[in-house]
């Protein structure tokens, strides 16, 4: 894709994401996404960066995600558009739900009919397993973000099991655009930041004119700027395989959260009191992200699997993967 | 300079190039420089010269640099594939490549003449050069440097004073950041000058720094006579030569430095492996210093690219600046805090040690990083300044 095309797509995709309470998925059907998408995986990025800089709720993810993991299950199985179970928190990119039990979080309110995707935790590795929402205890989930509209879902797993062995490649699809709609709301978060700073005086000067102010917030454009160099680099050249694939997005994610943390930490800190109240955005930006951070594992769960993986890489003799090559 | 056959395959394909490389740092011909640390750097250096000398008769360290300067073609990808490769053999890339990779390219381009005649005896290990630019007056405030250049006749009369000059203990010859102007002229009176470090007048001065190591030097010039046709670029052209040559700096060194820095990582990573069992805190710190690594190769390749496109780099190189400091004490402070008092103590951690202390100064040369986050906030940011 070149700048021209680029700067085309992300104008569409800012109008798509403007229309407040607009119909999203129905909007990007009409734009044709689907296709831009097959035609470059990238565009994906493109996508879940103006998701995160609008602060879209929609649940797109599901829509990234569910094609690969339906395309080995008998067809039909799934009924309509379907859901994707996630794993409840707190297990890295682990299944939450194991053969006894399913829990597990929605994106959206299932309608009526509609059947859960769910990662199960076998023995042999992730299978999958599908039933209809209304078997679960489906109740809308608390967080730090209330603007998220996520349902946490309870229940038993049904015993019927399916190929799970596209799950490593779906949470690898996740973990890139999760990264880059994080990257997308850090962006935002820095841009309120170098707003206020530069017309809010004190001292008879902006604060963004003090050197701690601006050293802050060039570290926090820094922090962007690796994660997203780091995401792009996390598409490869196509010859990955599919356990450094996941290895990359797994890093993409985990450097697009701890960017999020840094801008944050700055931006609420230079916006001073005025950031930290409900009349100010900011907090909608430090909230959405750190709760997009904890789905399929949190920059630190990843951090600490990654640098698992490293060590068993060398203590086996094997290369370390840099992703990367000129 | 001709008898080596170029093989236009290895210039236009940098895989076969890789490749190439690849399989002749595997042959035992390059054993002798596996894994060796030299506490003496002007020891080190004088050794790893006969690296270079290797990697140059093998026609292989000689891509990266046009023919007409001694290379074989290419361009500056082919110096990180050979700083990957090295490092993948467990040979850490050489004092005189990470002076090579920024003092290459500006004066083939600022001085192609003197390039054809000077830069082959850089790429085949007979000589390596110092960047003069720092003063003990003139640190983060390069602009202010006052070591003068005064034009006689056909020559340059030097005098005045350079420090924290890498390698220049052993170097031959020293780029240096002269005034040509006005004492109040700024960056717009400065000339850059190739000099001789034998020439009458020039002493060198080690200096230690914390680890006892001495990698840098201080060096005096009284009265040296410079013929005025070692001139690298036009007289008041100095600073953008030394602008051109930062953006290698950010660039080419700056892959170097990640390659050197992920072979310790290895290092480490198999120090700590012992047991191999999964240890969350030790993951977490290892984990960390993966993903700093991962993001400035992330970074730094489309910089290189970059500049591979005859593109220039702007001021968002100095994120590439930042990230390569955060990264190196990354890397540093994980070895202290892991290996704990076998960083403290033994001769076996002696390297670890030396490299840690080097590692502070990694956010204060090249541009401290506090100059860095100004020019990202001035620039990129484009923060009001009152």
């Amino acid at each position: 894709m070149n700048t021209e095309e680029t700067d085309l797509l992300t104008g569409s995709l800012r109008s798509v994401f403007a229309g407040a309470g607009a119909d999203v998925p129905r909007q990007l059907r009409e734009l044709g996404w689907d296709d831009v998408a097959a035609a470059d995986p990238a565009a994906t990025t493109l996508l879940f960066t103006e998701k995160g800089r609008a602060l879209s709720a929609a649940a797109l993810l599901d829509d990234a995600v569910l094609p690969l993991l339906t395309a080995e299950l008998p067809a039909g199985l799934l009924g309509g558009a379907g859901l994707v179970c996630y794993p409840y928190p707190g297990a890295g990119t682990r299944p939450s739900s194991t053969p006894l039990g399913t829990t597990g979080i929605l994106l959206r309110r299932p309608a009526p009919g509609e059947c859960l995707l769910i990662p199960v935790a076998d023995a042999g590795g992730v299978s999958l397993a599908v039933a209809a929402a209304a078997e679960f205890t489906v109740t809308p989930l608390p967080s730090l973000n209330p603007e998220a509209g996520w349902y946490a879902v309870a229940g038993p797993t049904p015993a019927a099991r399916y190929d799970g062995s596209a799950w490593e490649a779906a949470v690898a699809a996740a973990h890139r655009a999760l990264a880059a709609e994080i990257i997308g709301i850090a962006e935002r978060a820095l841009g309120l930041a170098v707003e206020h700073t530069s017309t809010r005086r004190q001292f008879n000067a902006p604060i963004a004119a003090f050197q701690a102010v601006r050293h802050r917030l060039a570290d926090a454009y820094v922090a962007i700027a690796a994660a997203r160099a780091l995401l792009a680099a996390s598409f490869g050249d196509g010859s990955q395989s599919p356990a450094v694939a996941a290895i990359a997005a797994a890093a993409a994610k985990a450097k697009a959260g701890r960017a999020h943390q840094t801008v944050s930490a700055s931006a609420v800190q230079v916006c001073g009191a005025m950031g930290a109240t409900l009349e100010h955005p900011l907090h909608r930006y430090v909230n959405a992200g750190a709760v997009l951070d904890g789905l399929l594992g949190s920059s630190a769960e990843l951090t600490v699997e990654l640098g698992a993986m490293v060590r068993a890489t060398v203590a086996s003799g094997g290369e370390i993967p840099l992703l990367v090559e000129v | 300079m001709t008898d080596v056959n170029v093989d236009d395959h290895l210039v236009t394909d940098l895989d076969a190039y890789r490749a190439a490389v690849r399989e002749f740092l595997a042959a035992p011909t390059v054993d002798q420089w596996r894994g060796t640390y030299l506490d003496d750097d002007a020891d080190e250096m004088r050794f790893t010269a006969g690296l270079m000398r290797v990697l140059y008769d093998a026609g292989l360290g000689r891509y990266g640099m046009p023919p007409a300067v001694g290379g074989l073609g290419g361009d500056v990808r082919h110096w990180a594939v050979l700083f990957d490769e090295l490092a993948r053999a467990g040979i850490t890339p050489t004092g005189q490549h990470s002076l090579l990779v920024t003092l290459a390219y500006p004066l083939a381009k600022f001085a192609p003449r003197l390039a054809a005649v000077y830069l082959p005896e850089f790429l085949s290990g007979d000589g390596w050069w110092g960047q003069g630019f720092s003063e003990s007056e003139a640190g983060s405030d390069l602009a202010a440097l006052r070591c003068r250049a005064t034009r006689d006749g056909d020559e340059y009369v030097i005098s005045g004073h350079k420090v924290w000059t890498s390698h220049a203990e052993t170097a031959n010859r020293i780029f240096l950041l002269a005034r040509t102007g006005t004492p109040e002229s700024r960056h717009r009176g400065l000339s850059m000058i190739l000099v001789d470090v034998d020439a009458p007048g020039v002493t060198v001065r080690p200096i230690r720094l914390a680890s006892g190591r001495a990698e840098l030097a201080e060096c005096f010039f009284d009265d040296v006579r410079v013929p005025a046709g070692r001139l690298i670029g036009a007289d008041g052209e100095g600073w953008a030569v030394a602008m051109y040559l930062l953006q290698y700096e950010r660039a080419a060194w700056a892959w170097l430095r990640a390659a050197v820095l992920l072979q310790r990582l290895r290092t480490l990573a198999g120090l700590l492996s012992d047991g191999a069992a999964a240890v969350p805190a030790v993951d977490e710190v290892v984990g960390t210093v993966y993903l700093d690594l991962l993001s400035l190769r992330a970074r730094s390749v489309d910089t290189v690219r970059r500049l591979a496109a005859g593109q220039t780099v702007g001021p968002e190189a100095s994120a590439d600046k930042l990230l390569l400091g955060a990264c190196e004490q990354s890397v540093y402070d994980a070895a202290r805090s892991l290996l704990g008092p076998r960083f403290l103590f033994g001769d076996a951690s002696r390297q670890w040690r030396e490299e840690w202390w080097y590692s502070r100064t990694t956010t204060i040369y090249g541009g401290s990083a506090e100059v860095q986050r100004g020019i990202i906030a001035d620039r990129v940011l484009k923060l009001p300044k009152d």
